[in-house]
């Protein structure tokens, strides 16, 4: 039995193909790093499409002090009931459960971009 | 026409298959969703791999101990010369010689544990992987609950 991985994309802005055979010569590093090579564009094209279903780049332009605070400070802000309140303005016509994952969506979209400039994510993909 | 997204894994540690058709009915939202759940599904398998490759309960144990730093103090550990001892003491024999291979995944993985260790994200959100989205809610809790 062939054993592989495939990704594949034709999607107008996300295009995408690639797939790993599973060999003798493929080694857990390989597959491993291939994983990564996957979740590191579909983690990108997330944020993308974010910015297509709310105002994030907004939400970002208008608080773009955030970045300018020491981790801590961004951290204690972005999980604030201040900022809360900001995010949910954005998230007004949506119903309860949408708007929590939203919400929450948003949140990582600023977290990732913050520490985007540090070269670190506490997510498993490349910066 | 249609646009496809589609995921496929067939191995015998695993198998999966995620497919989604996108057209003029499909809203960025949907596609949002699905993207997400694909997330869970490669973060899964990075784990299950980096498993494989690093003893993880060592690797946990020596990381913990920069746990109480603050960040500024912890990033420069996991850029420094001690983790990457670390690193070559937690990978596994047959990849000694691959440590460098797996530095810059394993320097997230620390910097992931950090953020749950301290509670740094309210419920723990610290990539999309980790957002229940309502119309996959049943398919992700099972996952991210392990």
């Amino acid at each position: 039995m062939e054993e592989y991985v495939q990704f594949f994309s034709d999607v107008k802005d996300f295009k995408n193909s690639s797939k790993i055979e599973l060999n003798s010569k493929v080694t857990n590093i390989d597959l491993l790093n291939y994983y990564i090579s996957i979740q590191t564009p579909v983690n990108r094209y997330i944020s993308a499409l974010l910015e297509k279903v709310i105002d994030v780049v907004k939400l970002d332009k208008d608080n773009a002090y955030l970045y300018s605070l020491d981790e801590a400070d961004f951290l204690k802000e972005l999980n604030s009931s201040k900022f809360k309140k900001k995010i949910n303005e954005l998230l007004e016509d949506y119903k309860k459960d949408q708007k929590k994952a939203l919400f929450n969506s948003c949140k990582v979209y600023l977290l990732e971009k913050y520490f985007s400039k540090k070269k670190i994510s506490p997510s498993l993909h490349k910066m | 026409m249609d646009q496809t997204i589609n995921f496929i894994s067939n191995t015998t540690d695993y198998r999966a298959v995620k497919k989604m058709k996108v057209n003029s009915f499909i809203k960025p939202i949907d596609v949002l969703e699905f993207l997400v759940s694909v997330e869970v599904t490669t973060n899964l398998q990075i784990n299950r791999l980096l498993e494989k490759i690093v003893d993880v309960t060592s690797f946990n144990l020596e990381i913990e101990k920069l746990f109480s730093k603050d960040i500024p103090s912890f990033l420069k550990e996991i850029n420094s010369g001690t983790f990457i001892k670390i690193v070559e003491q937690s990978i596994k024999s047959e990849y000694k010689n691959n440590a460098k291979d797996v530095l810059e995944v394993l320097r997230s993985y620390a910097f992931n544990k950090y953020f749950i260790f301290n509670k740094l994200m309210v419920d723990d959100v610290v990539g999309y992987y980790k957002i229940l989205f309502p119309a996959r809610k049943k398919q992700l809790k099972k996952v991210i609950l392990k």
